[in-house]
C-alpha cells in the first residue's frame, strides 16, 4: 500500500517555490484553527469546507485530507496544513478553492488511488485499532468507491448484514476486488483465489440476486 | 610323390557319389544312416574328407574352396527342391502334412550336420576368411527358402487347426506341434522373429478370434460366478498349453489376450449382471466366488478398480442405510418421547431433547457400524488379499457414511458414547470379559479411524474418562489403557497426552492420599480412632478427619476439563478437612493452588432414617457433595425453604447479590434427584414441578430404603446438555488454535507459498485429527495476517509471506 505515495510530488507546479506567500497560508490557518489547541479541530474544518464551498459528504474533503496527509480524522495540524498548502501552491482561499476541483483528477490514476484508498484506510479508522468499525465502513465505501465498483449496491445491502469490522486486508483486497470482478462475477474463483472469506460471502450472497435480475 | 592336384569335377564326383547321393538315399528311405555308412567305415568318410580339404589348399587357379562352398548349396537346395518339398507336399491330412515337416526337418539337420562335418575345412578356413554365413547357418538356409518359405502358409493352417480341434476338447499330439512351432524358432536361426511373425501372431489372433465368441457366450448365457469358473479354467488350460508346445515368450502374450477378450471385455456387464453380479456376490456373501474374481482381475491391470469402485458404492449404499434406520428410529422415539412428555406430569423433568438424545446414543448403532466394518474387513483380507484398491474403496466408503449426523449428536461423540458404555462399570462393558471388551475397543478405534472429528470424540472422551475416573466407575484400569494406547497408535501421542495425564493424575492422588493420612495420623492423633469401615464407599485410605473420613483427589489442571468453580458452602466439618489437606499439600508444594471442585464430589451420610421396620438400624445414603449438605441442613431444621437453601448453601455472587444461576441450576438437580421416585428423601410442599422461594422441604419419613445402602442418583454423572455444549465449544476453539498452529509450521518451513499450497498444506497436517473447512483456514489466515505474523507477498496477492 505504500506504492504511490511518493507520486505526490507530481503534482507540484512547475514554479518555484519561494513564490510562496507563507505569512498567508498561516493567516489562513489562523482563521480556522481551534481557540485552545494549536490544530484545526471538526468547526475548523467544518468552516474551511464551507469557504471552499465543498460538501462535508464530498469525496473532495478525503481527497483534500489525502494531499495533507492528515493522520487523525477531523483534525488538521498546523504542520499538515502548511505543508500541505505549500505543495498546492495554494496560499489564498481563492486559489485553494481554484484547486479543488482538480483534486478529483488526482486519483483518476489507478495508483494514486490506491495510495489514496489505502490512506482512507488509516484516516478513517480509529487510530488505537486495526480494523475499520462496520459504522465507518458505511459511510467510507459509497464515497470512495462511486463509480469504480459495479456492485457497490450490492455490497453495500451485504455490508448491513454485518457487523464486524473490516480488517485492512479484506480492505486492501476489496480494491482488486472492485477492479477485476466481473459483471455476473463469473470471474469469481473462490477455490485458487486467496480472496478474503467476507469476500466469499459477498460473492455468495450476491451471485443469487444478480441471476435473478438477469433473468 | 609329387601332388597333381585334384580339378573340381573329379573331386566334387567323389563327394557326390560317395557322400550325398548315398546319405540321401537313406535319409529318403527312412533308414539310420551311421548303421548303412557304419560298413563303409571310417575309410570312406576319411577320402571324402581328404578330397574336401584337399581341393581347398591347393593354389589358384586351383584352390576351390569357394566353388566348394556354393556347389554345397545348391546341391543341398537341388536335393530339397526335387525331394524333400515335392514330399512334404505329396501328403494329404494336416497331421500327416506336420509330421512329414517334422521328419524332413530332422532329415536335412542330419545332413547338415553331415556337411559341416565333412566340410569342416571350409568352415574354418573360407566361411572365417571371407566372412560368409557358416555352413549349418548356410544349410538351415536353403531349408527355409526352399521348404519352409513355400509351405507355411498351410503348415501354420494345419496347426492352428490342431490347437483349435484341442481348444474344442479333442486329444492331438501335442509333441507333433512341439516339433512343428520348434521348426518355426529354428527358423529365426537364434532369433524369434520368424516365430512371432510367422506363428506367434497369427495364433494369437486366432486365440483372441475363439475367445471372443467364446467369451461373449458366457456372458450372454452364464452367470457371473459361472463366467469366473469358466474362465479360469481355460486359463489354466491355456497356460498348460503354452507350457506344452509353445514358445517361452508366448505364455505372457497369450495371457494377454486372452485376459483382453475374456476379462476386460466383459467385465463392466458381468460386474453389474442382475442377481449374479458383484453386488449379488457381495450379499450373498460368496467367498469363494470372490476369491476367484480377485484372482482373475487382479491378472489385469486396472482390473480391480472397477470392483474397488462397486465395493465401495455398495458398502457405502449398506452404510447409508444403516444411517437411514437409525435416523428414522431416532425421529419415531422423539416423536412418541414428545407425546409421552405431554401426557405425563410426574415430577421428573425429563426433556425430550435428552430423551432423543439418549436414544440416539443407544450402543447398538455404533455396534452395527463395527459388525459392518467387521465382516468387509475380514471379506477385503480373505478374499481381496487386502489390496490397496479395496483398502481403499472400504476406507472412502466408510469414511462417507460413518461421518453422516445421525440424530442430534455427531458420531464422534456416539463413539465416545460407546466407548464410555464399554468401559463403565454400569454399562454393557462391565459384563463382559477383559478380553471382548479389549477386541471391541480395538475395533472401535478400527473405525474411529475414518472419522473426520476426531477432536469432538477426543473432546468427550476426555470428559466421559473424566467422570469414569472421579465417580470410580470405571471396571478395568487395563482396558482404559488398552484404549488409550490404541488411540495413541492411530493418532499419535499427542491426541492422548491428557487422558493419559488423568489417569496419571489418579494414579498420583493415590499415593499422595497415603501420604496425607500418615502425615495427619502423625499431627493430628487425638482424632484417629473414629471407626474407619462404617463408611462404605470411602477407600481405605480415606482420613478420618474429625467424625469424617475424608480422602482427596488433586487433578492437573488442562488435563482435565474445566470444571465450573462452585460457589457450594459446605458444612464446617467438610471445611476442616479441605483445610487440613490443605495444610498438608501446602507443605509440600509452594507453586501450587488448589482449588476445590466441589460439584465432582460425593460423599455417604449415616443416618437411623428411612429404616421402617428392618432389623438394621442405620442406612447409608450415598450422594453428591452437593446432596450432602442439602441433607446436613436437616440435621438443625424439620423445615427448609427453597429459599433458604439457596442462602445457605450458595455464596450470592460478588456482582449480583443473587446467588449465580448455575448455582440455582444444581440446587434445582440435586433437589430434582433427592426427590425422585426411587428416592424420595425429601418432600416439598407444594408438591409440583415448580421450584419457587416460598417451597417448603421436609424429610420424607414414610420412605423406607429398600436397601442398607442407597445410590441417590447424583445429576452430574451423565453428560448434560451445557456439558456437550461446552464440549463443542472447546473443540471449536481448539481448532482455531491447531489451524494456527499449522499455519505457522507451514509458512515457517517455506517462508513465502502460494494460497493453494498453503490450504493444501494445512489441511494435510489437520487431517489426522479433523478436515477443516478451506474458509475456515482463510479465517485463521486473515487473522494471522492482521496479527502480522503473515503478510501477502508484494507480488502476488494469492500467496504470503512468513514474517518472522
Amino acid at each position: 500500500m505504500r506504492r504511490g505515495l511518493t507520486r505526490l510530488s507530481r503534482f507540484q507546479p512547475a514554479h518555484r517555490r519561494d513564490s510562496i506567500d507563507y505569512a498567508a497560508i498561516h493567516d489562513m490557518f489562523n482563521v480556522i484553527r481551534d481557540a485552545h489547541v494549536e490544530k484545526i479541530g471538526p468547526e475548523g474544518i467544518q468552516a474551511l469546507f464551507d469557504r471552499l464551498e465543498i460538501d462535508t459528504l464530498d469525496i473532495a474533503t478525503l481527497i483534500f485530507a489525502w494531499k495533507l496527509r492528515a493522520k487523525v480524522p477531523f483534525e488538521f495540524s498546523k504542520k499538515e496544513f502548511v505543508d500541505g498548502c505549500v505543495n498546492l501552491r495554494a496560499d489564498s482561499w481563492d486559489k485553494l478553492k481554484k484547486i479543488i476541483p482538480a483534486l478529483k483528477s488526482a486519483i483518476s490514476d489507478p495508483n494514486d488511488f490506491r495510495s489514496f484508498y489505502m490512506y482512507a484506510f488509516e484516516y478513517s479508522k480509529p487510530p488505537e485499532q486495526r480494523s475499520l468499525p462496520i459504522e465507518t465502513a458505511h459511510q467510507l465505501f459509497p464515497l470512495i468507491f462511486e463509480g469504480r465498483f459495479i456492485h457497490l449496491d450490492l455490497w453495500m445491502s451485504f455490508l448491513s448484514t454485518r457487523r464486524l469490522p473490516i480488517s485492512k486486508d479484506t480492505y486492501t483486497l476489496l480494491l482488486d476486488f472492485a477492479n477485476t470482478i466481473n459483471e455476473d462475477m463469473s470471474n469469481y474463483d473462490e477455490q485458487n483465489g486467496a480472496w478474503p472469506v467476507l469476500l466469499d460471502e459477498f460473492v455468495d450472497f450476491a451471485r443469487p440476486k444478480l441471476k435473478k435480475t438477469a433473468q | 610323390m609329387e601332388d597333381l592336384g585334384i580339378d573340381f569335377d573329379t573331386g566334387w564326383s567323389i563327394i557326390e557319389s560317395r557322400g550325398f547321393e548315398p546319405l540321401a538315399a537313406v535319409l529318403d528311405a527312412d533308414g539310420d544312416y551311421r548303421r548303412r555308412h557304419g560298413t563303409d567305415g571310417p575309410k570312406e568318410w576319411n577320402h571324402i574328407y581328404t578330397t574336401v580339404y584337399k581341393m581347398c589348399i591347393q593354389k589358384t587357379p586351383r584352390s576351390y574352396a569357394k566353388d566348394l562352398y556354393q556347389r554345397v548349396q545348391s546341391t543341398l537346395k537341388a536335393y530339397l527342391r526335387s525331394s524333400c518339398l515335392p514330399a512334404i507336399q505329396r501328403t494329404t491330412g494336416e497331421e500327416s502334412l506336420l509330421r512329414e515337416l517334422r521328419r524332413r526337418w530332422s532329415n536335412h539337420k542330419l545332413m547338415v550336420k553331415w556337411v559341416t562335418r565333412t566340410f569342416s575345412y571350409i568352415d574354418r578356413y573360407y566361411v572365417k576368411r571371407n566372412e560368409e554365413p557358416s555352413l549349418e547357418h548356410a544349410g538351415y538356409m536353403c531349408f527355409r527358402k526352399e521348404v519352409f518359405d513355400s509351405i507355411v502358409a498351410s503348415v501354420r493352417k494345419a496347426a492352428l487347426n490342431i490347437v483349435q480341434r484341442e481348444r474344442d476338447g479333442d486329444n492331438v499330439d501335442r509333441s507333433l506341434l512341439r516339433g512343428v512351432l520348434d521348426i518355426f524358432v529354428e527358423m529365426g536361426m537364434g532369433k524369434l522373429d520368424v516365430y512371432t511373425s510367422e506363428w506367434e501372431a497369427p495364433f494369437l489372433e486366432e486365440t483372441a478370434d475363439f475367445y471372443r465368441r467364446t467369451s461373449a457366450k458366457w456372458a450372454e448365457e452364464d452367470s457371473f460366478p459361472d463366467f469366473m469358473r469358466k474362465a479360469d479354467c481355460n486359463i489354466i488350460e491355456e497356460l498348460e498349453r503354452a507350457a506344452q508346445y509353445l514358445n517361452g515368450q508366448t505364455q505372457e502374450r497369450l495371457l494377454r489376450v486372452y485376459e483382453e477378450e475374456v476379462l476386460i471385455v466383459h467385465q463392466k456387464k458381468m460386474l453389474s449382471k442382475d442377481n449374479s453380479g458383484l453386488v449379488a456376490l457381495l450379499e450373498n456373501n460368496k467367498k469363494d466366488d470372490l476369491l476367484r474374481l480377485y484372482r482373475l482381475y487382479s491378472r489385469v491391470p486396472q482390473g480391480l478398480i472397477p470392483v474397488g469402485q462397486i465395493l465401495k458404492n455398495h458398502i457405502q449404499k449398506e452404510g447409508m442405510e444403516l444411517v437411514r434406520e437409525q435416523r428414522s428410529f431416532i425421529e419415531n422415539t422423539k416423536s412418541e418421547a414428545s407425546q409421552k412428555g405431554m401426557r405425563d406430569d410426574g415430577p421428573t423433568p425429563v426433556t425430550p431433547r435428552s430423551a432423543s438424545s439418549s436414544s440416539a446414543d443407544k450402543p447398538e448403532y455404533i455396534q452395527r457400524l463395527i459388525s459392518l466394518h467387521d465382516r468387509y474387513t475380514e471379506l477385503v483380507t480373505n478374499c481381496f488379499g487386502r489390496h490397496a484398491v479395496f483398502t481403499k474403496a472400504m476406507k472412502e466408503a466408510f469414511e462417507r457414511f460413518v461421518n453422516e449426523q445421525v440424530g442430534d449428536s455427531s458420531t464422534a461423540q456416539l463413539f465416545a458414547n460407546y466407548c464410555d458404555s464399554l468401559l463403565n462399570s454400569g454399562g454393557r462393558g462391565a459384563k463382559m470379559a477383559e478380553s471382548d471388551v479389549e477386541t471391541q475397543l480395538e475395533k472401535l478405534v478400527k473405525l474411529f479411524t475414518y472419522l473426520t472429528e476426531k477432536d469432538v470424540f477426543q473432546e468427550f472422551c476426555r470428559k466421559q474418562l473424566a467422570k469414569r475416573l472421579l465417580l470410580d466407575r470405571s471396571h478395568s484400569d487395563d482396558a482404559e489403557r488398552h484404549l488409550i494406547s490404541k488411540l495413541k497408535q492411530s493418532c499419535g501421542a499427542h491426541f492422548t497426552s491428557k487422558l493419559e495425564g488423568m489417569i496419571t493424575d489418579i494414579n498420583v492422588s493415590r499415593d499422595t492420599q497415603t501420604q496425607f493420612r500418615e502425615w495427619y495420623n502423625t499431627r493430628h492423633r487425638e482424632s484417629v480412632g473414629f471407626p474407619g469401615n462404617a463408611m462404605g464407599t470411602t477407600s481405605s485410605t480415606a482420613v478420618a478427619v474429625g467424625s469424617v473420613e475424608f480422602s482427596v483427589r488433586v487433578l492437573t489442571t488442562g488435563h482435565w476439563p474445566t470444571y465450573s468453580e462452585d460457589s457450594v458452602v459446605i458444612p464446617s466439618a467438610l471445611e476442616l478437612c479441605e483445610r487440613r489437606f490443605k495444610e498438608f499439600y501446602d507443605m509440600r508444594t509452594s507453586q501450587r493452588v488448589l482449588r476445590w471442585v466441589h460439584s465432582l464430589g460425593k460423599g455417604a451420610l449415616e443416618t437411623s432414617l428411612f429404616t421402617g421396620k428392618r432389623a438394621y438400624q442405620r442406612i447409608e445414603l450415598h450422594v453428591s457433595t452437593h446432596q450432602l449438605c442439602i441433607l446436613v441442613l436437616f440435621n438443625l431444621h424439620d423445615h427448609v425453604t427453597y429459599a433458604q437453601m439457596l442462602e445457605t448453601l450458595h455464596q450470592k455472587s460478588r456482582k449480583t447479590g443473587t446467588p449465580s444461576r448455575d448455582g440455582e441450576d444444581l440446587l434445582k438437580a440435586s433437589l430434582v434427584s433427592l426427590m425422585s421416585r426411587k428416592t424420595p428423601l425429601l418432600v416439598k410442599e407444594p408438591r409440583n414441578r415448580e421450584f419457587s422461594a416460598t417451597d417448603m422441604f421436609t424429610l420424607n419419613t414414610q420412605f423406607v430404603s429398600p436397601k442398607r445402602r442407597l445410590n441417590v442418583p447424583m445429576p452430574m454423572a451423565r453428560i448434560n446438555e451445557q456439558e456437550k455444549e461446552a464440549a463443542h465449544d472447546t473443540v471449536v476453539e481448539d481448532r482455531r488454535h491447531a489451524i494456527e498452529a499449522a499455519i505457522v509450521r507451514v509458512m515457517k518451513q517455506h517462508k513465502t507459498l502460494d494460497h493453494q499450497r498453503l490450504i493444501m498444506e494445512v489441511s494435510k497436517l489437520c487431517n489426522p485429527v479433523f478436515k477443516p473447512e478451506p474458509r475456515a483456514i482463510k479465517n485463521r489466515i486473515e487473522e494471522l495476517i492482521s496479527r502480522e505474523y503473515l503478510a501477502r507477498d508484494d507480488s502476488s496477492n494469492s500467496s504470503y509471506r512468513y514474517l518472522a
